[in-house]
Protein backbone atom coordinates (compact mmCIF):
# COMPACT_ATOMS: atom_id res chain seq x y z
CA UNK A 1 0.00 0.00 0.00
CA UNK A 2 1.12 3.47 -1.01
CA UNK A 3 0.44 6.10 1.17
CA UNK A 4 -1.82 8.97 -0.65
CA UNK A 5 -1.18 12.71 -0.20
CA UNK A 6 -3.79 13.90 1.44
CA UNK A 7 -4.33 16.78 -0.99
CA UNK A 8 -3.99 14.42 -3.76
CA UNK A 9 -6.57 11.93 -2.16
CA UNK A 10 -10.43 11.86 -3.64
CA UNK A 11 -11.86 12.58 -0.38
CA UNK A 12 -9.79 16.05 -0.96
CA UNK A 13 -11.59 16.62 -4.44
CA UNK A 14 -15.15 15.16 -3.12
CA UNK A 15 -14.75 17.51 -0.19
CA UNK A 16 -14.07 20.64 -2.96
CA UNK A 17 -16.74 19.55 -4.69
CA UNK A 18 -19.35 19.99 -2.24
CA UNK A 19 -18.30 23.53 -0.53
CA UNK A 20 -20.03 24.46 -4.21
CA UNK A 21 -22.31 22.62 -4.48
CA UNK A 22 -24.51 21.23 -1.68
CA UNK A 23 -26.74 19.12 -3.70
CA UNK A 24 -23.98 17.21 -5.15
CA UNK A 25 -25.60 13.88 -4.25
CA UNK A 26 -28.47 15.05 -6.45
CA UNK A 27 -26.12 14.67 -9.71
CA UNK A 28 -24.59 11.04 -8.04
CA UNK A 29 -27.86 9.57 -7.26
CA UNK A 30 -29.35 10.95 -10.61
CA UNK A 31 -30.70 7.60 -12.11
CA UNK A 32 -32.79 8.94 -15.34
CA UNK A 33 -31.70 11.83 -17.94
CA UNK A 34 -34.51 13.67 -16.28
CA UNK A 35 -32.83 13.53 -13.06
CA UNK A 36 -29.85 14.79 -15.01
CA UNK A 37 -31.16 17.95 -16.61
CA UNK A 38 -32.49 18.83 -13.30
CA UNK A 39 -29.40 18.75 -11.39
CA UNK A 40 -27.37 20.47 -14.49
CA UNK A 41 -29.90 22.84 -14.73
CA UNK A 42 -29.92 23.86 -10.69
CA UNK A 43 -25.55 23.93 -11.08
CA UNK A 44 -26.00 26.06 -14.33
CA UNK A 45 -28.25 28.77 -12.12
CA UNK A 46 -26.07 28.44 -9.52
CA UNK A 47 -22.96 28.95 -11.98
CA UNK A 48 -25.04 31.93 -13.15
CA UNK A 49 -25.43 33.54 -9.73
CA UNK A 50 -22.01 33.20 -9.50
CA UNK A 51 -20.61 35.36 -12.79
CA UNK A 52 -23.54 37.75 -11.61
CA UNK A 53 -22.57 38.59 -8.27
CA UNK A 54 -19.13 38.91 -9.53
CA UNK A 55 -19.88 40.78 -12.63
CA UNK A 56 -17.90 43.72 -11.84
CA UNK A 57 -14.55 41.81 -12.30
CA UNK A 58 -16.16 39.86 -14.88
CA UNK A 59 -17.81 42.15 -17.48
CA UNK A 60 -14.35 42.87 -19.18
CA UNK A 61 -14.48 39.41 -20.28
CA UNK A 62 -15.10 38.30 -24.00
CA UNK A 63 -17.70 35.79 -24.97
CA UNK A 64 -15.18 33.25 -24.61
CA UNK A 65 -13.52 34.41 -21.27
CA UNK A 66 -17.40 34.14 -20.05
CA UNK A 67 -17.85 31.08 -20.99
CA UNK A 68 -14.44 29.26 -19.88
CA UNK A 69 -15.80 30.92 -16.16
CA UNK A 70 -19.44 29.14 -16.59
CA UNK A 71 -17.29 25.81 -17.21
CA UNK A 72 -15.21 26.50 -14.15
CA UNK A 73 -17.88 26.88 -12.33
CA UNK A 74 -19.90 23.94 -13.43
CA UNK A 75 -16.43 21.90 -13.27
CA UNK A 76 -16.26 23.03 -9.41
CA UNK A 77 -20.14 21.78 -8.34
CA UNK A 78 -18.84 18.24 -9.75
CA UNK A 79 -19.67 18.45 -13.71
CA UNK A 80 -17.49 17.91 -16.75
CA UNK A 81 -17.85 21.11 -19.05
CA UNK A 82 -15.36 22.04 -21.54
CA UNK A 83 -15.99 25.29 -23.52
CA UNK A 84 -14.84 26.10 -27.12
CA UNK A 85 -14.81 28.65 -29.45
CA UNK A 86 -16.40 27.40 -32.80
CA UNK A 87 -16.17 29.03 -36.19
CA UNK A 88 -18.82 31.46 -36.00
CA UNK A 89 -17.29 32.90 -33.37
CA UNK A 90 -20.29 31.67 -30.34
CA UNK A 91 -18.91 29.17 -27.69
CA UNK A 92 -20.04 25.65 -28.01
CA UNK A 93 -20.35 24.00 -24.25
CA UNK A 94 -20.54 20.48 -23.72
CA UNK A 95 -21.76 19.44 -20.03
CA UNK A 96 -21.41 16.20 -18.77
CA UNK A 97 -21.66 14.20 -15.42
CA UNK A 98 -17.80 14.02 -14.14
CA UNK A 99 -18.69 10.83 -12.50
CA UNK A 100 -19.08 8.27 -15.24
CA UNK A 101 -22.64 9.04 -16.60
CA UNK A 102 -23.16 9.03 -20.67
CA UNK A 103 -25.51 12.18 -20.84
CA UNK A 104 -24.78 15.32 -22.47
CA UNK A 105 -26.31 18.76 -21.89
CA UNK A 106 -25.59 20.69 -24.85
CA UNK A 107 -25.14 24.94 -24.79
CA UNK A 108 -23.95 27.27 -26.81
CA UNK A 109 -23.18 31.03 -25.39
CA UNK A 110 -22.61 34.54 -26.62
CA UNK A 111 -22.86 38.03 -25.76
CA UNK A 112 -26.07 39.40 -26.35
CA UNK A 113 -26.95 41.19 -29.58
CA UNK A 114 -30.23 41.08 -29.81
CA UNK A 115 -33.21 38.57 -31.30
CA UNK A 116 -31.42 38.09 -34.91
CA UNK A 117 -28.12 36.56 -33.29
CA UNK A 118 -29.57 34.81 -30.52
CA UNK A 119 -31.55 32.62 -33.05
CA UNK A 120 -27.97 31.93 -35.14
CA UNK A 121 -26.77 30.20 -31.87
CA UNK A 122 -29.97 28.27 -31.32
CA UNK A 123 -29.31 27.25 -34.96
CA UNK A 124 -25.75 26.15 -34.15
CA UNK A 125 -26.76 24.59 -31.21
CA UNK A 126 -29.55 22.39 -32.85
CA UNK A 127 -27.02 21.81 -36.01
CA UNK A 128 -24.65 20.11 -33.31
CA UNK A 129 -27.61 18.23 -31.38
CA UNK A 130 -27.86 15.02 -32.68
CA UNK A 131 -31.74 14.97 -31.52
CA UNK A 132 -31.17 12.14 -28.74
CA UNK A 133 -30.56 14.77 -25.75
CA UNK A 134 -33.86 16.18 -25.03
CA UNK A 135 -32.88 19.62 -24.25
CA UNK A 136 -30.13 22.26 -24.78
CA UNK A 137 -29.27 25.92 -23.60
CA UNK A 138 -28.31 28.75 -24.80
CA UNK A 139 -27.17 31.71 -22.71
CA UNK A 140 -26.97 34.93 -23.75
CA UNK A 141 -24.63 36.91 -21.33
CA UNK A 142 -26.25 40.65 -21.34
CA UNK A 143 -23.74 43.94 -20.69
CA UNK A 144 -26.99 46.04 -19.25
CA UNK A 145 -29.09 45.93 -15.87
CA UNK A 146 -32.34 44.89 -17.69
CA UNK A 147 -31.80 41.39 -18.45
CA UNK A 148 -34.93 40.12 -17.27
CA UNK A 149 -36.89 43.04 -19.81
CA UNK A 150 -34.49 42.03 -22.70
CA UNK A 151 -35.27 38.21 -22.13
CA UNK A 152 -39.19 39.47 -22.41
CA UNK A 153 -38.85 40.62 -25.73
CA UNK A 154 -36.36 37.66 -27.06
CA UNK A 155 -39.06 35.50 -26.08
CA UNK A 156 -41.75 37.82 -27.42
CA UNK A 157 -40.21 37.48 -31.05
CA UNK A 158 -39.88 34.24 -31.11
CA UNK A 159 -43.44 33.49 -30.13
CA UNK A 160 -44.21 35.69 -32.66
CA UNK A 161 -41.48 34.60 -35.15
CA UNK A 162 -41.22 30.50 -34.42
CA UNK A 163 -37.70 30.02 -35.58
CA UNK A 164 -36.31 26.95 -36.68
CA UNK A 165 -39.21 25.18 -36.54
CA UNK A 166 -40.50 26.66 -33.15
CA UNK A 167 -43.50 24.34 -32.24
CA UNK A 168 -45.15 26.50 -30.00
CA UNK A 169 -45.16 29.70 -27.45
CA UNK A 170 -41.69 29.47 -24.93
CA UNK A 171 -42.67 28.24 -21.81
CA UNK A 172 -41.79 29.58 -18.33
CA UNK A 173 -38.94 27.77 -16.61
CA UNK A 174 -37.73 28.07 -13.41
CA UNK A 175 -34.54 30.46 -14.08
CA UNK A 176 -35.47 33.99 -13.49
CA UNK A 177 -35.33 35.18 -16.96
CA UNK A 178 -35.15 32.00 -18.57
CA UNK A 179 -38.08 30.22 -20.41
CA UNK A 180 -38.68 26.77 -22.95
CA UNK A 181 -39.01 25.99 -27.17
CA UNK A 182 -39.44 23.13 -28.72
CA UNK A 183 -38.37 22.61 -32.12
CA UNK A 184 -38.73 20.01 -34.60
CA UNK A 185 -35.19 18.55 -35.06
CA UNK A 186 -33.91 17.14 -38.14
CA UNK A 187 -33.74 13.96 -36.86
CA UNK A 188 -37.40 13.81 -36.37
CA UNK A 189 -37.02 13.87 -32.52
CA UNK A 190 -38.21 17.23 -30.68
CA UNK A 191 -35.56 18.87 -29.20
CA UNK A 192 -36.00 21.55 -25.98
CA UNK A 193 -34.15 24.97 -25.62
CA UNK A 194 -33.84 26.62 -22.70
CA UNK A 195 -32.76 30.15 -23.15
CA UNK A 196 -30.82 32.36 -20.63
CA UNK A 197 -29.91 35.00 -20.18
CA UNK A 198 -26.83 36.13 -17.80
CA UNK A 199 -26.72 39.81 -16.57
CA UNK A 200 -22.95 41.42 -16.76
CA UNK A 201 -23.54 44.60 -16.75
CA UNK A 202 -19.95 46.77 -17.05
CA UNK A 203 -19.80 48.94 -14.21
CA UNK B 1 22.75 40.19 -10.41
CA UNK B 2 25.10 40.90 -13.23
CA UNK B 3 27.85 38.54 -11.36
CA UNK B 4 25.25 35.77 -11.47
CA UNK B 5 23.97 36.56 -14.93
CA UNK B 6 27.57 37.18 -16.69
CA UNK B 7 28.03 32.96 -17.72
CA UNK B 8 24.53 32.54 -19.63
CA UNK B 9 24.84 35.30 -22.52
CA UNK B 10 21.70 34.54 -23.82
CA UNK B 11 19.83 35.12 -20.24
CA UNK B 12 21.33 38.17 -19.60
CA UNK B 13 20.97 39.49 -22.86
CA UNK B 14 17.07 38.94 -22.30
CA UNK B 15 17.39 40.75 -18.62
CA UNK B 16 18.99 43.66 -20.63
CA UNK B 17 16.66 43.81 -23.81
CA UNK B 18 13.80 42.29 -22.72
CA UNK B 19 11.94 44.39 -19.59
CA UNK B 20 9.51 41.61 -18.77
CA UNK B 21 11.87 39.27 -18.24
CA UNK B 22 14.02 41.53 -16.12
CA UNK B 23 10.88 41.80 -13.94
CA UNK B 24 9.96 38.65 -13.55
CA UNK B 25 13.84 37.95 -12.44
CA UNK B 26 13.67 41.01 -9.94
CA UNK B 27 10.69 39.79 -8.43
CA UNK B 28 11.67 35.84 -8.63
CA UNK B 29 15.18 36.55 -7.08
CA UNK B 30 13.14 39.33 -4.14
CA UNK B 31 10.68 36.60 -3.76
CA UNK B 32 13.51 34.02 -3.09
CA UNK B 33 15.78 36.16 -0.71
CA UNK B 34 11.97 37.20 1.12
CA UNK B 35 11.18 33.59 1.44
CA UNK B 36 8.40 33.20 -1.26
CA UNK B 37 9.19 32.25 -4.36
CA UNK B 38 6.25 33.49 -6.01
CA UNK B 39 6.93 36.46 -8.29
CA UNK B 40 4.58 39.29 -7.62
CA UNK B 41 3.84 40.71 -10.92
CA UNK B 42 1.08 39.52 -13.37
CA UNK B 43 3.28 39.83 -16.22
CA UNK B 44 5.31 36.69 -17.01
CA UNK B 45 8.40 36.90 -20.00
CA UNK B 46 7.59 36.15 -22.97
CA UNK B 47 10.71 34.68 -23.72
CA UNK B 48 10.90 32.03 -21.74
CA UNK B 49 12.00 29.20 -23.64
CA UNK B 50 9.08 26.77 -24.83
CA UNK B 51 8.86 23.03 -25.47
CA UNK B 52 7.60 20.15 -25.87
CA UNK B 53 4.17 19.41 -27.63
CA UNK B 54 2.10 21.53 -25.79
CA UNK B 55 4.38 24.90 -26.53
CA UNK B 56 1.30 26.72 -28.50
CA UNK B 57 -0.49 26.24 -25.41
CA UNK B 58 2.29 26.82 -22.94
CA UNK B 59 2.64 30.24 -25.11
CA UNK B 60 -1.22 31.28 -24.84
CA UNK B 61 -1.52 30.27 -21.04
CA UNK B 62 2.11 32.06 -20.61
CA UNK B 63 0.78 35.56 -21.93
CA UNK B 64 -2.79 35.08 -20.76
CA UNK B 65 -4.47 37.88 -18.40
CA UNK B 66 -6.20 35.37 -16.71
CA UNK B 67 -4.88 33.74 -13.50
CA UNK B 68 -6.00 30.27 -13.99
CA UNK B 69 -4.28 29.94 -17.22
CA UNK B 70 -1.16 31.48 -16.28
CA UNK B 71 -1.31 28.27 -13.30
CA UNK B 72 -2.17 26.19 -16.22
CA UNK B 73 1.08 27.27 -17.73
CA UNK B 74 3.35 26.33 -14.53
CA UNK B 75 1.32 22.98 -14.31
CA UNK B 76 2.30 22.40 -17.95
CA UNK B 77 6.14 22.86 -17.04
CA UNK B 78 5.31 20.02 -14.12
CA UNK B 79 3.17 17.71 -16.49
CA UNK B 80 6.42 17.68 -19.03
CA UNK B 81 8.70 16.38 -16.16
CA UNK B 82 6.19 14.10 -14.38
CA UNK B 83 3.87 13.32 -17.26
CA UNK B 84 1.13 13.85 -14.39
CA UNK B 85 -0.07 16.39 -12.42
CA UNK B 86 -2.24 15.34 -8.69
CA UNK B 87 -4.56 17.35 -7.19
CA UNK B 88 -2.02 18.15 -4.63
CA UNK B 89 0.44 19.11 -6.95
CA UNK B 90 -1.89 21.49 -8.67
CA UNK B 91 -3.31 22.64 -4.80
CA UNK B 92 0.69 23.24 -4.08
CA UNK B 93 1.76 25.18 -7.20
CA UNK B 94 -1.92 27.65 -6.90
CA UNK B 95 -0.65 28.68 -3.21
CA UNK B 96 2.83 29.49 -4.31
CA UNK B 97 0.92 32.13 -6.68
CA UNK B 98 -1.48 32.89 -4.62
CA UNK B 99 -4.36 31.25 -5.77
CA UNK B 100 -6.96 28.88 -4.00
CA UNK B 101 -7.95 25.56 -3.70
CA UNK B 102 -11.32 26.14 -6.66
CA UNK B 103 -8.34 28.11 -9.34
CA UNK B 104 -6.11 24.95 -9.07
CA UNK B 105 -9.18 22.50 -9.79
CA UNK B 106 -10.24 24.76 -12.12
CA UNK B 107 -7.06 25.43 -13.62
CA UNK B 108 -6.32 21.61 -14.23
CA UNK B 109 -10.32 20.53 -15.75
CA UNK B 110 -8.91 23.68 -17.90
CA UNK B 111 -6.19 21.28 -18.91
CA UNK B 112 -8.27 18.36 -19.46
CA UNK B 113 -10.08 20.37 -22.64
CA UNK B 114 -9.79 18.73 -25.84
CA UNK B 115 -8.55 22.35 -27.09
CA UNK B 116 -5.81 22.38 -24.61
CA UNK B 117 -4.06 19.10 -23.10
CA UNK B 118 -6.29 16.88 -23.36
CA UNK B 119 -5.52 15.60 -19.90
CA UNK B 120 -8.06 12.93 -18.49
CA UNK B 121 -9.01 12.87 -14.93
CA UNK B 122 -7.71 8.93 -13.43
CA UNK B 123 -8.87 7.83 -9.52
CA UNK B 124 -6.00 5.44 -9.04
CA UNK B 125 -6.71 2.84 -5.91
CA UNK B 126 -3.34 3.01 -4.11
CA UNK B 127 -4.79 0.18 -0.99
CA UNK B 128 -3.05 -2.92 -2.75
CA UNK B 129 -0.11 -3.95 -3.34
CA UNK B 130 -0.38 -2.95 -7.10
CA UNK B 131 -2.18 -0.05 -7.98
CA UNK B 132 -5.26 0.03 -10.45
CA UNK B 133 -7.61 2.62 -12.13
CA UNK B 134 -10.79 3.46 -10.30
CA UNK B 135 -13.53 3.32 -12.75
CA UNK B 136 -15.60 7.04 -12.67
CA UNK B 137 -18.64 4.98 -12.55
CA UNK B 138 -17.08 3.26 -9.24
CA UNK B 139 -16.29 6.48 -7.79
CA UNK B 140 -20.11 7.64 -8.20
CA UNK B 141 -21.66 4.70 -7.08
CA UNK B 142 -19.41 4.23 -3.98
CA UNK B 143 -19.52 8.17 -3.31
CA UNK B 144 -23.61 8.55 -3.50
CA UNK B 145 -24.04 5.40 -1.26
CA UNK B 146 -22.28 7.37 1.77
CA UNK B 147 -20.99 4.43 3.88
CA UNK B 148 -19.50 4.79 6.87
CA UNK B 149 -16.14 3.55 5.90
CA UNK B 150 -16.10 6.31 2.79
CA UNK B 151 -13.69 8.70 4.47
CA UNK B 152 -11.12 5.24 4.63
CA UNK B 153 -12.03 4.67 1.16
CA UNK B 154 -11.67 7.99 -0.49
CA UNK B 155 -8.78 8.89 1.34
CA UNK B 156 -6.41 6.11 -0.32
CA UNK B 157 -8.18 7.46 -3.83
CA UNK B 158 -5.37 9.35 -5.82
CA UNK B 159 -6.64 12.23 -7.91
CA UNK B 160 -4.64 12.18 -11.31
CA UNK B 161 -4.52 13.91 -14.23
CA UNK B 162 -2.56 12.59 -17.24
CA UNK B 163 -2.93 11.43 -20.94
CA UNK B 164 -3.36 7.87 -20.48
CA UNK B 165 -3.55 5.15 -17.46
CA UNK B 166 0.01 4.05 -17.59
CA UNK B 167 1.32 7.65 -16.86
CA UNK B 168 -1.62 8.25 -14.56
CA UNK B 169 -0.48 5.08 -12.44
CA UNK B 170 2.99 5.62 -12.27
CA UNK B 171 4.98 7.13 -9.92
CA UNK B 172 3.24 6.62 -6.76
CA UNK B 173 2.66 9.72 -4.21
CA UNK B 174 4.03 11.40 -0.55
Amino acid sequence: MTKVDPDSSLERLLGLLEGHNSNLKDLLLAKTEQDFIGATEGAIERAMKTIENGSKEYAALNEPGLSHLLADCLNLMGWRATAETNNNGHVDVVVECAFGRHWKYLGECKLHKGYQYHVDGCEQLLGYSTGREPRAFCMDFINATDAFKKMTKLRAEMDEKLPLKQKAAGADHSIRGGFVTSHDHESGAVVEILHLGCSVPKP
Amino acid sequence: MLELLKDDTEVYKQFVQNPSFKRFVTDMVFGLTSGSATPTTDKRPSSRPLRGKNEPLEERFAQSADPRDRLGFVLLGLLEKTRRITLGDAIRAAEKVGLGDDDALAAVERLARPQTASLRRFYVDRSGAQARIVSAEEVRERSAKAPDNQHVWASVIEVVWAANEADAIAGGTA
